[in-house]
């Protein structure tokens, strides 16, 4: 509104600024235009930078150090002091004849995929990272991975089911023929979910209705379209509890739905609050599967404490444990005596995420050990796509798997069961099908008799 | 609320003291305005002077700085507490997978998708109009969370999965940085102007009476309704704007990041540590917000102690945010879009009153009062506070 609407009065001398302003505003928007003009013939811009003859391989690491998906990373500080005392990064990694000093960076995600995003592309681009590991869930690894294959710089991510992962870079996992130059991971996919799932329920007599609890993320959507397959081609009946939001607070019409269909085995793969929650209501609601086998949850002694006496006898899956039958590739550590380690230092009973977080450093160091230059990013790439080795979590073969760049461990069926030592409950190995090598702890018991 | 009464009173005398010119701008906001736009132009080159991890910062920078100032336009002028301002960053970065889905060009879908958002944005208004303070924040959240929940369950979007952008995108990571950068900038640039020039125009003066007193500005004869839609249209569009920037500099559209309540949060951040109910207050807080972050971020929990107790004390002790303090203490205004009353006399500016969320505290005249005792020189409208 002017002035003269309000005093009934011109202004005499009208607002020099608004045309400075409107001419600055103009002249922004020119520049802002040129600048697009100039980009055509973009070799000038500066880029990122990158120092390319340095003597140190930067190693950027991403994880959830905290919020809700702290639980995944409550080993890595141990295991990052673990991995610097080695002597491989201690005193650096030997490539094309030269010693490179080693420096590992670690960046938090917060559990947030816009800060896991953003992070990423700091250690990139003001960093210098040679390359990125990334672990836990897809929340972290998906947006970490792109912002990775985006500005060409070697990745490696784990603890994300291989399809969500490939399904977020923009691949198919049914058709996975798309490469990604940049990318790779390593961990298990829904096939190993069923190698490792179905046994248990098949040893556990039911009637073979199987209640699904799959949310709408990139896990959930996973299973739905991937392991409801596999279920049918195991001999079993499907009842999805239906695409629910994560965070749902109130369960009741999925429990009424699995109690109406007499669901006597039970699947999921929701948040870990979102599984105790249900957790709860479905005991309160009286249902109760024979055989419970559940997925991203509980695979942490934190996430069993609130559950207390409820989370007897479910069973979950375990990429690694003290009765895995691996060592170190860095220095021969076992599984047993890391875990341990842990233990030791932390005073806290060991998580499986230990022996993933580990196996990140030991492949980083696989793929700068077979190029000539640590700096050249599609040769430490492509570097990556062929590392095949065995170490803290087992062989791995990234040139063998499913789909390019995806290299498989084989997880085994556990229960937790109470616990006679330190801590109240403890995982147990009890179905080893898929990976015979690694000895049964226990017996395989229904989850409600 | 005294803001409204106080300032009438003030408004009387001015006005009918014969001797008065009214102008919107001194002769330092001309020296603020050029120093404004060198910098606009120094940003618009900087990716030919610095590395691309400085205008990637930047360009996050530059998205809160773009949904700070929506929100602040919301709540500090329209009177709308806005929680849901996540909707229209997610409707804006899903419109630019859509457009690239189907062979449009990113940085030609950015400004489609704002299109899109201010779109999206009329009747989602329809929805949410009769509502105010508590009952429009919690309707807009929810209003957000239907929009999060039809996007995500789109098959061809990802569902909840998210989308990845890379098969669209056919620049090398230089100049798709830079181009992102530029983009980013440009946006910025516009959704400053566009607030300006809604502050300036027509609408400005009933903003400014309804961000004091929204009934008292009714029953003043204001078009309140007309104008908070307009800002709510407008405010949908930058947000669009911002979320299709997120889309594009990070290449992975996730609803449920980019539908986050978390970005709500981060719009209310900046702008109540920046100073609500200013232009340049939103600028101020997202640069704040993110020195806090680049110096703190690695600290784990205590980097969101730190936030939350610096919300607090600013929230507490200085209620127009830093900007405010800084605009008081020296006043400034790098946006002036209040008016000042001249005695004829000596053209000299005798007081100032600098309106505000605290208002009918009365400055004291700047120095110099010797020369012009007659009490002319005032500020009004709706600058500063």
């Amino acid at each position: 509104m002017g002035a003269d609407e309000v005093g009934g009065q011109p202004p005499q001398q009208h607002t020099i600024a608004r045309r400075t302003v409107l001419r600055g505003l103009g002249a922004g928007a020119l520049a802002t235009g040129m600048g697009g003009i100039l980009a055509a013939c973009g070799s000038s811009l500066k880029g990122s930078g990158g120092s390319s003859s340095s003597g140190t391989i930067n190693i950027g690491f991403v994880t959830p150090l905290t919020g809700p998906l702290a639980g995944f990373a409550s080993g890595d500080q141990f295991v990052l002091s673990q991995i610097r005392a080695t002597s491989a990064y201690k005193n650096g990694f030997k490539v094309g004849g030269k010693t490179y000093k080693v420096n590992i960076i670690v960046k938090d995600s917060q559990s947030s995929p816009n800060t896991a995003a953003q992070v990423a592309g700091q250690l990139i681009l003001n960093n210098h990272v040679d390359m990125v590991l990334t672990t836990s869930t897809p929340e972290t690894t998906n947006p970490v991975a792109a912002e990775c294959e985006k500005q060409g710089t070697p990745c490696v991510s784990t603890v994300v089911p291989w399809e969500s992962w490939y399904a977020g870079l923009g691949g198919n996992p049914v058709k996975p023929t798309t490469t990604f130059e940049y990318c790779t991971t390593f961990f298990f996919g829904l096939k190993e979910f069923q190698e490792c799932f179905v046994p248990m329920w098949n040893r556990v007599p039911n009637n073979h209705e199987v209640a699904c609890m799959y949310p709408n993320d990139a896990d959930g959507n996973a299973f739905r379209f991937g392991f409801e397959p596999l279920i049918k081609a195991s001999g079993y009946k499907v009842v999805d509890g239906g695409a629910y939001p994560d965070g749902q607070t109130d369960y009741s019409t999925m429990i009424s739905l699995f109690k109406s269909k007499q669901c006597e085995v039970y699947s999921n793969c929701p948040l870990p609050p979102d599984f105790i929650t249900f957790w709860r209501q479905a005991s309160q609601q009286g249902f109760k599967p024979k055989i419970a086998t559940v997925a991203k949850v509980l695979l942490f002694p934190a996430d069993t404490v609130a559950l207390g006496a409820l989370v007897n006898n479910i069973a979950t899956d375990s990429w690694w444990g003290p009765y895995m039958p691996y060592s170190s590739s860095l220095d021969g550590v076992t599984a047993k005596a890391l875990a341990d380690a842990y233990q030791a230092k932390t005073g806290n009973q060991w998580v499986q995420s230990i022996g993933s977080s580990y196996a990140l450093f030991e492949v980083a160091k696989e793929a700068f050990g077979a190029v000539s230059d640590p700096h050249d990013k599609k040769e430490v790439a492509g570097a990556l796509h062929h590392v095949n080795y065995s170490g803290m979590n087992g062989p791995i073969n990234f040139a063998a798997g499913p789909a390019p760049g995806v290299g498989i461990v084989k997880p085994v069926g556990v229960q937790w069961k109470r616990s006679t030592g330190k801590y109240p409950f403890e995982m147990v190995v009890v179905d080893n099908s898929l990976n015979p090598g690694v000895p049964l702890g226990g017996k395989l018991e229904p989850t409600n008799a | 609320m005294s803001t409204t009464g106080s300032r009438a009173a003030a408004l009387v005398p001015a006005f009918t003291a014969p001797d008065v010119r009214v102008t919107r701008s001194r002769r330092s906001t001309v020296w603020v305005a050029a120093v404004a736009v060198v910098l606009v132009a120094v940003l618009a080159y900087l990716p030919y002077l610095v590395y691309s991890g400085t205008t990637s910062l930047l360009v996050n920078v530059f998205i809160l700085m773009i949904m700070a100032s929506m929100w602040n336009l919301l709540a500090g002028y329209a009177g709308l507490v806005s929680v849901g301002q996540q909707g229209f960053v997610g409707i804006g970065a899903y419109a630019v997978v859509v457009f690239a889905q189907h062979g449009v060009d990113v940085f030609v879908a950015l400004p489609l998708a704002m299109l899109v958002s201010g779109i999206v944005g009329i009747p989602v208004w329809w929805l949410l109009r009769r509502l105010r303070t508590a009952y429009f924040a919690i309707a807009s959240w929810v209003v957000a969370s239907v929009l999060a929940a039809i996007v995500t369950s789109i098959s061809s979007l990802g569902s909840g999965t998210g989308i990845s952008l890379l098969p669209y995108l056919n620049f090398s990571a230089t100049l798709l940085g830079a181009i992102t950068y530029w983009a980013a900038l440009t946006v910025l640039v516009a959704a400053l102007a566009a607030g300006y020039l809604l502050l300036r125009g027509r609408g400005g003066l009933v903003l400014t009476a309804v961000r004091d007193d929204e009934i008292a500005a009714r029953s003043a004869g204001g078009r309140v309704g007309r104008v908070q839609r307009l800002v709510f249209v407008v405010a949908a569009i930058g947000c669009g704007g911002a979320g299709a920037l997120l889309a594009i500099s990070q290449i992975f559209v996730q609803g449920s990041n980019v539908f986050n309540v978390s970005w709500s949060a981060e719009m209310i951040f900046a702008t109540i540590i920046g100073g609500i109910g200013s232009i340049e207050g939103p600028i101020i807080g997202a640069i704040i917000y993110y020195v806090i972050y680049e110096t703190l971020g690695n600290y784990g929990t205590w980097y969101f102690i730190v936030l939350g107790v610096i919300a607090m004390a600013v929230a507490i002790w200085a209620r127009r945010g830093l900007w405010g303090l800084v605009a008081d203490r020296f006043n400034i205004r790098i946006f002036p879009v209040g008016y000042y009353l001249w005695p004829r006399a000596d053209m000299v500016p005798a007081a100032s009153v600098p309106p505000g969320p605290v208002p009918g505290t009365p400055v004291p005249p700047p120095a110099a009062p010797a020369a012009s005792p007659s009490p002319a020189g005032e500020e009004l409208g709706a600058d500063g506070g």
